[in-house]
């Protein structure tokens, strides 16, 4: 598991945020990006958050129970 | 909503205080692997939304706290948290200000004298109140009508908040000179207070209700601060370099600046 933060920065550079370019003709820029997935968390002795994504498509009894993360980035400049 | 206590269940408000200072630390990653790669965009966290499995447990002093659920507890709680980003002018504008607070004393250190107790305190706490600075600016028939604190207890404690105190004390270097300042509250009023250390009367430089700046004779070492004003006293103790010590710090040696141990001194 990570911290809760990493996960998200992770998660937030997983996706480019252009494609494409002048000289190809098209150019796209992504201006924001919802997230909505499963992950695993636990809250750990000092108090933070630690999270991952699940380990596998089907969970054993031996897993903790899956929660649910929604986030939306927005690009600045 | 009470679970089995196999792990260690934590208070939900530090736990919230820790997830924003994780998510402060995102988003400073996030902007460093701009600045790193020399792209002009990032990504800003702007919302988020988490579902946690935990149970959710009061413990006998009031306070909320949760543990995460683990593999095969079924019956765990499901808190939904929200969060959206805020801007500095959002931030300044509704918190509260402690470096403007007249007292910023805890509320702990009038609580014996006040008979608060710590369900007094629990509540005032609740109502954003910590330190003996806001509990001055409370209406106490309203906080009677809304905390159901006895306006007796409200008014004893502000009684005791109005006595002077001697918190601290600070050895200050000043043009070659050894100094005292002297931490409290309502150490002045308007008018220079009487301040003797070891029993001796001392010149007070500077004067405010929270902070005296007097100057020690050659004989002083240590012994008790009096501060005596508007007919009250407050008592400390204070510490001095010795006096090569003193030489030293003229001289740039990394001599006791603030009095080790001694520092915190008893009222």
């Amino acid at each position: 598991m990570l911290p809760f933060g990493e996960l998200l920065v992770e998660l937030a550079g997983l996706v480019p945020e252009r494609a494409g370019s002048l000289a190809e003709g098209v150019a796209l820029h992504v201006s924001s990006l919802h997230l909505t997935l499963p992950i695993e968390s636990r809250i750990g002795p000092a108090g933070e958050l630690s999270a991952s994504l699940p380990r596998g498509r089907l969970a054993t009894g031996f897993d903790p129970p899956l929660t649910a993360v929604t986030l939306r980035f927005e690009v600045e400049q | 909503m009470t679970g089995a206590r196999s792990g260690r269940a934590y208070p939900v408000d530090e736990f919230l205080q820790a997830l924003t200072a994780q998510l402060d630390r995102a988003q400073d990653a996030l902007a460093l692997k701009v600045r790193g790669t020399d792209r002009p965009l990032t990504w800003a966290l702007k919302d988020l939304a988490i579902d946690l499995r935990v149970f959710i447990e009061i413990t006998e002093e009031g306070r909320v706290t949760w543990r995460s659920a683990g593999p095969g507890e079924d019956a765990a709680s499901t808190v939904h948290l929200s969060l959206t980003s805020i801007t500095r002018p959002m931030v300044e504008e509704n918190s509260f200000k402690v470096e403007r607070d007249q007292d910023s004393r805890g509320l702990e250190q009038i609580a014996q004298v006040a008979s608060l107790d710590a369900d007094d305190q629990r509540k005032l706490s609740w109502m954003g109140v910590r330190t003996i600075g806001q509990l001055r600016k409370l209406d106490p028939i309203a906080v009677e009508a809304i905390a159901g604190i006895p306006i007796s207890r409200l008014q004893a404690a502000l009684e005791a908040a109005s006595h002077p105190a001697v918190t601290a004390q600070e050895v200050v270097e000043r043009a070659g000179r050894t100094l005292l300042a002297i931490h409290g509250a309502n150490l002045a009023d308007g008018t220079a207070p009487e301040v003797r250390l070891a029993g001796t009367p001392v010149e007070v430089l500077e004067f405010r209700p929270a902070r005296l700046l007097v100057r020690p004779g050659a004989q002083h070492s240590e012994g008790q601060i009096e501060v005596l004003t508007r007919g009250r006293r407050a008592t400390g103790f204070f510490h001095l370099p010795e006096k090569v010590e003193r030489e030293g710090h003229k001289n740039g040696v990394n001599g006791a600046s603030v009095n080790g141990a001694g520092k915190e001194a008893q009222p």
